[in-house]
């Protein structure tokens, strides 16, 4: 299979245009003992043999189960629209936008996304995205010391992912800082708090935000997206910065990724901001358009002193969750919100026979300690067709009968019940 | 061309849910937030609309010529769309590796990986 | 074609006494270089720099360039009215386009900085 046109009559006419006899004589500027001889790749195979290929992958994964396993990404029903519309070549095929004349589309979109990122998380300006919320944590940190540049000091509150964290520590490795767990804002150039937390729990976070403006510190919170349907935004609690893995929002669960990072921050902070910013300016005509602004903090011109090395952005994923946020609108949020929360609340009003872990009210994921150990019962349900959850001893978080459920507005009322009793029948058989 | 926002009109849906099955349970007034986000407010109809022309807008490489960039100039056959949406692959959930409790759900993604 | 009263330094900064305060500039060569300037990052007033230190960094549409303390001393004063109108940079960069006034200057550093004369033979230099 060849997607590439040219036949070999067509690279003969091309090598006599430019005067060459072979191919091989474009490569002759680097030294024959540089270049690669073989290489062990198999011949390739027809589009149907290479579908046929990956869907015998495709179905040894276990997808038809009720799913309640979250810990950071979320089975959220994502509307046909959305895939109808970002499905559209000229989105997905179309170049990176700095020519504002071919990508007012593009840089529209984006425009209108970055607005909804402000409206709901109630942040003044929204970048035009970054690779997904665990690098978005590391750089809300990188930002914060780029704005408090005497200090070097990370702060993490344990309500934060662990798998953020762990990102956090790879990224920072090499660099000067220092990162510390707790909520002490003392010399710190930032605390980094998540609300809900990991394990579910959410709070009003505003206390220590002013502590840490008193401190000298940045407040950075990172949110759950469909969750602002109900909860205190970053915004209201004071925060610096925001940040989020977008996934929620309109994006299939994928194995983990492509995924969508979102930060937002303050007017103050705008310059200190990594990634693509898409402003609004007039044409020579005096017609409203669309172009990348404030460019001069990305490499391309800053060079080693950029924001950061992300020179990229998550434009299809951008999209996606603008059209999924255009759709359930204003009031499709908070309707998607109060159905998480509810049915989460239900659920954990039929688990009388395990303890909830939650010293506090929770949206719509929290930490149960069952009455015997959590990877056998996952397993147990897995076989009745449940995706329980996630076993908390394997991602740090627990003990060995310690369980993190999710609901989303997909689980109606007849699986949550059944699968309510079917936890109570294996966990205490 | 309106901003989406422009083309809101207050009331209207794109997507409604069934009706909640379960009692609604409302969080602690301290821990919510005071207003509603100001998303848009339009139909299914509307967006439609409004991203499809948001779409002739571009220069997508199935549609034109572009000699600009390296790693974004190069064709795509349509299956690579086709094999990423096998609901397999897009509906698997990333912390079915996270224990093996749970690595028999996900046995096809780390083949393919 | 370059101011009389003024110092000049190797990397196109400007300084001028003025009332025992120093003030510091991008000389017009520079600015053109840069092109419309967008946007000027200040230092802190009260910071301590010593000479050929990071003070500022001038953003343009094209470029980010730092912007070096032509001589050790402190910062006393810096040019809010570039925050809203970056644009002075390029029309009056001698005169309302300065950047940042210090004090307690070392006046032998000053004594080695280029004159006018010897700025513009400098630059002639660099077009080459």
């Amino acid at each position: 299979m060849s997607w590439i046109p040219a036949t070999d009559t067509d690279r003969q006419e091309m090598l006599d245009t430019i005067g060459i006899s072979s191919i091989d004589d474009l490569f002759s500027s680097i030294p024959d003992d540089l270049r690669l001889k073989s290489w062990d790749i198999p011949e390739g195979i027809s589009e149907m043999s290479t579908l046929a290929t990956i869907k015998r992958m495709a179905n040894k994964n276990t997808v038809d189960t009720v799913n309640f396993m979250g810990g950071g990404y979320y089975d959220h029903y994502i509307p046909a629209a959305v895939d109808a519309l970002s499905s559209r070549s000229e989105f997905y095929t179309a170049y990176t936008p700095y020519q504002p004349e071919c990508a007012q589309g593009t840089l529209q979109s984006i425009y209108e996304y970055q607005s909804a990122i402000c409206r709901l998380t109630d942040m003044e300006f929204a970048n035009a995205s970054l690779y997904e919320g665990g690098t978005a944590v590391f750089e809300a940190a990188t930002m914060s010391m780029r704005i408090n540049r005497k200090r070097n000091k990370i702060v993490c509150h344990p309500s934060m992912n662990p798998n953020y964290r762990a990102i956090l520590e790879s990224h920072t490795a090499n660099l000067d800082v220092e990162i510390v767990d707790g909520d002490d804002p003392t010399d710190a150039a930032c605390v980094i708090v998540q609300n809900p937390a990991f394990d579910g729990t959410i709070q009003d976070f505003s206390a220590l935000g002013n502590a840490c403006h008193e401190a000298g510190a940045l407040f950075v919170v990172s949110f759950y997206p469909i969750s602002l349907g109900l909860l205190k935004t970053p915004g209201e609690m004071g925060a610096d910065i925001a940040i989020a893995e977008g996934q929620s929002i309109g994006i299939p669960l994928s194995f983990g990724g492509p995924y969508l990072g979102i930060l937002a921050t303050l007017k103050k902070h705008v310059r200190k901001m990594p990634g693509r910013i898409c402003g609004e300016t007039v044409d020579s005509e005096g017609k409203r358009g669309f172009v990348l602004t404030l460019q001069a903090r990305e490499q391309h011109i800053r060079r080693e002193k950029a924001m950061s090395n992300i020179c990229s952005n998550q434009a299809l994923c951008a999209l996606r969750a603008l059209i999924y946020l255009s759709l359930m609108g204003k009031q499709g949020l908070v309707d998607i919100a109060i159905h998480c929360h509810s049915k989460a609340e239900y659920l954990k009003s039929k688990l009388g026979f395990a303890t909830i872990l939650n010293e506090g009210a929770t949206f719509n994921e929290f930490s149960v300690r069952l009455p015997k150990d959590a990877r056998e019962i996952v397993k147990a349900l897995n076989a009745e067709g449940f995706n329980a959850g996630i076993p908390l001893i394997d991602i740090g978080r627990g003990e060995a009968n310690d369980l993190l459920i999710a609901v989303t507005e997909k689980r109606t009322r007849e699986e949550l019940d059944a699968f309510a009793a079917m936890l109570e029948k294996i966990s205490c058989s | 061309m309106q901003l989406i926002y422009e083309k809101s009109r207050e009331g209207r849906r794109g997507i409604t849910l069934d009706a909640l099955d379960v009692p609604q349970v409302n969080l602690p007034d301290n821990l919510q937030r005071a207003h509603d986000a100001r998303l848009p407010e339009v139909s299914e109809f509307d967006a439609v609309r409004h991203f499809t022309e948001l779409s002739t807008r571009n220069f997508g490489l199935d549609s034109h010529f572009y000699p600009l960039g390296s790693c974004t100039m190069k064709y795509n056959p349509k299956i690579a769309e086709v094999v990423a949406a096998l609901p397999g692959l897009a509906a698997n959930h990333p912390h079915t590796s996270t224990s093996e409790a749970t690595w028999d759900q996900c046995q096809g993604s780390f083949e393919l990986i | 074609m370059f101011p009389t009263d003024t110092k000049y330094t190797k990397d196109h900064e400007w300084v001028r006494e003025e009332n025992g305060d120093y003030i510091v500039g991008i000389t017009s060569f520079a600015a053109e270089q840069l092109g419309d300037i967008t946007y000027v990052e200040m230092p802190e007033i009260g910071t301590q720099f010593a000479i050929a230190d990071e003070v500022a960094t001038v953003e343009s549409v094209k470029a980010a360039s730092d912007i070096f303390a032509p001589v050790s001393g402190t910062i006393s004063e810096i040019n809010e009215a570039l925050e809203d109108q970056p644009e002075l940079v390029n029309e009056s960069p001698f005169e309302q386009g300065w950047f940042f006034k210090m004090n307690n200057v070392s006046t032998e550093e000053l004594e080695v900085l280029m004159d006018a004369k010897a700025y513009e033979i400098f630059v002639q230099e660099q077009d080459h």
